[in-house]
């Protein structure tokens, strides 16, 4: 496992929780770009989590509250991706959880309902929907 | 506060019951999936601040109520129930028609009374329609 303060380097895997409503089961892809519009505190980037700084993906739960812990999906992206996307990864570490990074891109503050902005979002959940390591457990 | 008339033009770009706009997996029939929208509606409802544990903010009650008025006259018009309808992170209410070719009609309630459309085809330029609420007089 790499230490948080260890580069992020390309052929790493971030994760992103995925709130219930925002992951459709039984529909084919079920990761909705809404899972990655930034929060009105996201003002820093949305959050991930780089695999490499944990066991395994359920680790980054530890983030959530116990009783939220069923509502989220996991989905991994590789960072390789969000380069080719023109986005970054960078390092945001939080107490709860080793690893935890930001896309800073990804932020409240270009939050817009342009259509580039609306096509990063949909970009995002197609890498998404590529790489689902766990459901809501709802 | 009230919406306006759903004119022609902001109707138009709406999927017709019947029409091959996908329908939540869950729901068999169309009358299923608006009832499953209209209900879930009334779940945001009731979510307060945080209610994703994530610090998202809570969907104002008169957003939520205008989005249900809303979502009622589209299916009295004879509109296709949504694919789905999501709470959004910051106290909106979002309805999404998808289609396999992965064009997608998103309307967004974010204040009372007032809504956006817009239409985004899997290429192309988007097309965007808002209606605001009808001012009393």
């Amino acid at each position: 496992m790499k230490s948080e303060s260890d580069p992020i380097t390309n052929d790493e895997y971030v994760a992103r929780l995925i709130w219930q409503y925002h992951y459709k089961r039984g529909m084919a892809p079920p990761i909705i770009p809404k899972a990655f519009v930034p929060k009105r505190n996201e003002s820093e980037g949305i959050s991930v989590f780089r695999m490499a700084c944990v066991a395994n993906p359920e680790d980054v739960l530890a983030a959530i509250a116990p009783e939220n812990r069923d509502l989220y999906a996991i989905a991994l992206l590789s960072v390789a991706d969000l380069l080719d996307l023109g986005l970054s990864v960078q390092s945001d570490p939080i107490p709860e959880v080793p690893g935890h990074a930001v896309i800073p891109e990804v932020c409240i503050e270009n939050a817009s309902g342009e259509d580039a902005w609306l096509r990063r979002m949909r970009s995002l959940a197609s890498l998404a929907n590529l790489r689902i390591v766990r459901e809501p457990k709802v | 506060m009230m919406w306006p008339k759903l004119d022609a033009d902001f109707l138009k770009p709406f999927p017709k019951q019947g029409g091959d706009s996908v329908l939540p997996s869950d729901c068999k029939t169309e009358d299923e999936a608006w009832k499953q929208c209209l209900d879930r509606i009334l779940i945001f409802r009731s979510y307060e601040d945080d209610w994703d544990g994530q610090g998202a903010e809570a969907i104002p009650t008169d957003v939520a109520d205008s989005a249900m008025i809303l979502a009622v006259m589209l299916r009295e018009r004879s509109v296709r129930a949504p694919s789905w309808v999501v709470p959004g992170f910051g106290g909106e209410i979002s309805f999404d028609w998808h289609w396999p070719n992965r064009t997608t009609l998103t309307l967004d309630v974010a204040d009372p009374y007032e809504a956006e459309l817009v239409l985004l085809p899997n290429e192309g330029a988007s097309q965007r329609w808002a209606i605001r609420q009808a001012v009393a007089v």
